[in-house]
């Protein structure tokens, strides 16, 4: 019938028709994908190793205790890297909503409309887990050379003794496949849901996108949802030392420590959407100074924003001072450290392991400014016409580019030495903040057993947090590259 | 400086005005002069230069040939800084809609001119509340723009304009995104604004209802003045 519903192919050929913008959306949205599908099937992989498998060449992945470890990491990983994902949704979006209203006007209805963009990102995440399948097929064939000794009949023997030989990925197992079959679809699945998700609070009449927002941020479920969890992985790691080993080594046991720590994450991270909302209340009615005036309203009138900006950092903060905090418990406890180092100690397990913990934290660091690049560029992209039209009527561009770094920045410092104190406090109750240490040999051959306190791990926080708001300060200005081009007159002439 | 009658001071003049985007020229050797106190209304076809003409006259475009004065200071021959810093407090600008930022509020958004200009808080805040009175949305001083009708968004950026007490007072369609009765209800309230505190205004618009509100109108056609007033009617048409 003619008069039927356009076909989705029809939709999705205009929501994504908008050029440069619309091709770098859903790139991006592959590429976060198939880093996230390639996080997955390792996980699943280390999850999947059996007592016949290995040797493996890194700790972490041969040490059977610390695997449920690497898996909630390599989990937790994929968060930054979707939220980077998400962010990406947004770029080019003005343009899009605009076609969206033009399809809404020429008359489909507003659930096909949503649809169209639910199935453009999961679409774009479908091809991106392929594509990470597809490297991890390609690392699975390219590391599964043992480099092991070759005895002197040719035959390879691999060394058990060193630690410098053994597979270093787990390319010896294949995950079962119903893991596989989650990892390659839980990703675009995922994607999709949140496409569908986040236009929930937006209607899209066939005049313009509005997004329903300017309602006041949350403030009492963050809060309960930061001290709930905090208390929960306390009380979880409590809970796990009087339980016995055979009990606490079982996976749902293990997998609740990264969930309650998620949890304790998403407080913080929907807590700086009301911090940035109450900075913005506090300021806005008192300066005089023009550019904190903007940046003020600013914070409160898209609270959203700064908590969309801090997503990823907060958890790349979080993660990372309480691995600081974890390795000095780890370390004092094994003699690697403290002022009884035992001296025979020279394997340094733990110091090389978190060494890896350190790599993934920077990664997920660079993920989560390449994501605010994104999104204070998007930003400035997005309000040109408003940035024009100020620029026209004699507000300077400096004024503007200095509304524009506070309305970041300003928000982000008292989340992130939130999300520090939260990583260091969170290692120190869920591991203790003393640990039992051999003491020094006594002249009667005995062993002495001594209490130690566990340093608080100032210098290592004190950088991670100086590295992230420089980071985000270098980023920020970065994203102002845009705002020469945003301020020509000529934006004045488009149609709003 | 004086006209040929010797009588008005000109507040704003052009000399042989040219400015073009690439190659094509939208302004072709433009010459006016505006008195002091005096509302010259613009008009002319879409696409004759009206608004680029405008630019030129507020600073925002520099002129590729030509000369702007403002008083005796030729303002097309300074930095850009200069001139932005020009229509923070000598010059005001008013576009068709869009002016306003969207997440300051009414009074703020009046206020933010003075406070560019290093004004106290307080201080800009209550020559904004004037300002706003004198326009009749003074009730509005919380609102924010997405909030207000174009009539009510028009009057606040004009109040917004007009609260650094400029020299000239310029306007691009100021009425274009409204009906005929706000329009009118702007340009009304404008009028009597700028009559009280003798401003000069210059009147870009291509509708002759509003042009009307001028003491004097010339018509561009092409990039250049059109001296021949029949053509008025080709533009209310067009
Ligand atoms: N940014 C630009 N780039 C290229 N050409 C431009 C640009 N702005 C204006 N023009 C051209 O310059 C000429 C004059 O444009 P201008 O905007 O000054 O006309 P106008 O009289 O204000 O028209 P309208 O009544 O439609 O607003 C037109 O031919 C237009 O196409
Ligand atoms: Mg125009």
């Amino acid at each position: 019938m003619s008069t039927g519903t356009p076909r989705t192919t029809t939709l999705l050929r205009v929501a994504a028709v908008g050029g440069r913008a619309d091709r770098l959306r859903i790139a991006l949205t592959a590429v976060g994908s198939a880093a996230a599908t390639f996080a997955l099937l390792l996980a699943a992989a280390v999850a999947s190793i059996g007592p016949g498998d290995g040797p493996y060449r890194l700790n972490l992945v041969a040490d059977a205790g610390l695997r449920p470890g690497v898996i909630a990491a390599l989990l937790l990983m994929c968060i930054p890297v979707l939220t980077f994902a998400g962010q990406c949704s947004r770029i080019g979006a003005p343009a899009r909503d605009r076609r969206l209203a033009a399809l809404r006007m020429a008359g489909a209805t507003p659930s096909e409309v949503r649809r169209v963009v639910a199935w453009e990102t999961g679409l774009a995440a479908g091809v991106g887990a392929i594509l990470g399948a597809a490297a991890y097929v390609v690392a699975h064939v390219w590391f599964s050379d043992v480099p092991g000794v070759t005895a002197p009949d040719g035959r390879r023997v691999v060394d058990f003794g060193s630690s410098s030989t053994g597979l270093l990925f787990p390319t010896d197992v294949v995950p079962h496949w119903w893991l596989l079959v989650v990892c390659l679809i839980g990703v675009p699945l995922g994607a999709a849901l949140g496409a569908r998700l986040a236009l929930r609070r937006t209607a899209i009449t066939p005049f313009a996108v509005v997004r329903r927002a300017r309602r006041r941020p949350p403030t009492l479920v963050p809060a309960l949802l930061f001290v709930g969890g905090g208390l929960a992985l306390v009380f979880w790691s409590a809970l796990g030392r009087a339980l016995p080993d055979s009990l606490v080594e079982r996976p749902w046991f293990v997998l609740t420590v990264p969930v309650l720590v998620l949890i304790t994450a998403v407080g913080l991270m929907l807590g700086a959407a009301s911090g940035a909302y109450a900075l913005g209340r506090l300021l806005a009615p008192r300066t005089r100074r023009p550019a904190l005036l903007i940046a003020a309203r600013r914070m409160t009138d898209a609270p959203f924003t700064a908590s969309r900006v801090s997503t990823a950092v907060v958890l790349a903060v979080l993660l990372g001072c309480g691995a600081c905090g974890l390795r000095e418990n780890f370390a004092l406890a094994s003699g690697e450290t403290g002022p009884y180092r035992d001296p025979l100690e020279t394997e340094l397990f733990f110091t090389r392991s978190f060494e890896v913990v350190n790599i993934a934290v920077l990664i997920g660091l660079a993920i989560a400014a390449a994501g605010l690049l994104v999104v204070a560029a998007e930003g400035v992209v997005t309000r040109r016409r408003t940035l024009a039209a100020m620029t026209a009527t004699g507000v300077p561009r400096r004024t503007l580019a200095t509304a524009i770094v506070l309305e970041t920045v300003l928000p982000l410092v008292p989340t992130v030495l939130v999300a520090a104190v939260t990583g260091v406090l969170g290692a120190r109750g869920v591991y203790g903040s003393t640990v039992e240490v051999n003491g020094p040999v006594q002249p009667n051959g005995s062993l002495p057993r001594l209490t130690v306190d566990v340093p608080i791990p100032w210098s290592p926080s004190a950088t991670l947090v100086g590295t992230t708001l420089a980071l985000a300060l270098v980023m920020t200005v970065g994203s102002l590259a845009f705002l020469r081009s945003s301020t020509d007159i000529r934006e004045l002439r488009a149609a709003a | 400086m004086s006209t040929a009658s010797g009588e008005k001071a000109v507040a704003l003049s052009a000399r042989s005005l040219v400015y073009s985007y690439g190659a094509a020229p939208a302004v072709k050797g433009v010459s006016l002069e505006v008195a002091r106190g005096e509302i010259l209304s613009i008009t002319g076809a879409s696409g004759s230069g009206k608004s680029t003409l405008l630019l030129c006259l507020a600073g925002v475009l520099a002129p590729d040939a030509g000369e702007v004065r403002l008083g005796d200071r030729i303002i097309s021959a300074e930095s850009e800084s200069e001139r932005s810093r020009l229509r923070r407090s000598q010059v005001g600008v008013v576009f068709q809609f869009g002016q306003l930022v969207p997440e300051l509020t009414a009074l703020e958004n009046v206020a933010l001119p003075l406070l560019l200009g290093g004004a106290r808080r307080s201080a800009a805040e209550t020559a904004a509340r004037t300002w706003l009175e004198r326009f009749e949305v003074g009730g509005l001083a919380d609102a924010r723009p997405p909030g207000m009708s174009g009539g009510q968004s028009q009057r606040v950026a004009i109040a917004r304009a007009m609260v650094t007490e400029p020299e000239v007072v310029l306007a691009d369609e100021p009425t274009g995104a409204l009906d005929s009765l706000s329009g009118e209800l702007v340009m009304n309230q404008l009028v009597r604004v700028v009559r009280e505190a003798g401003t000069t205004v210059v009147l870009v618009t291509h509708d002759a209802r509003v042009s009307a509100y001028g003491d004097r109108e010339i018509h561009l056609r092409d990039g250049e003045l059109d001296p021949h007033p029949a053509d008025l009617l080709d533009a209310g048409v067009s």
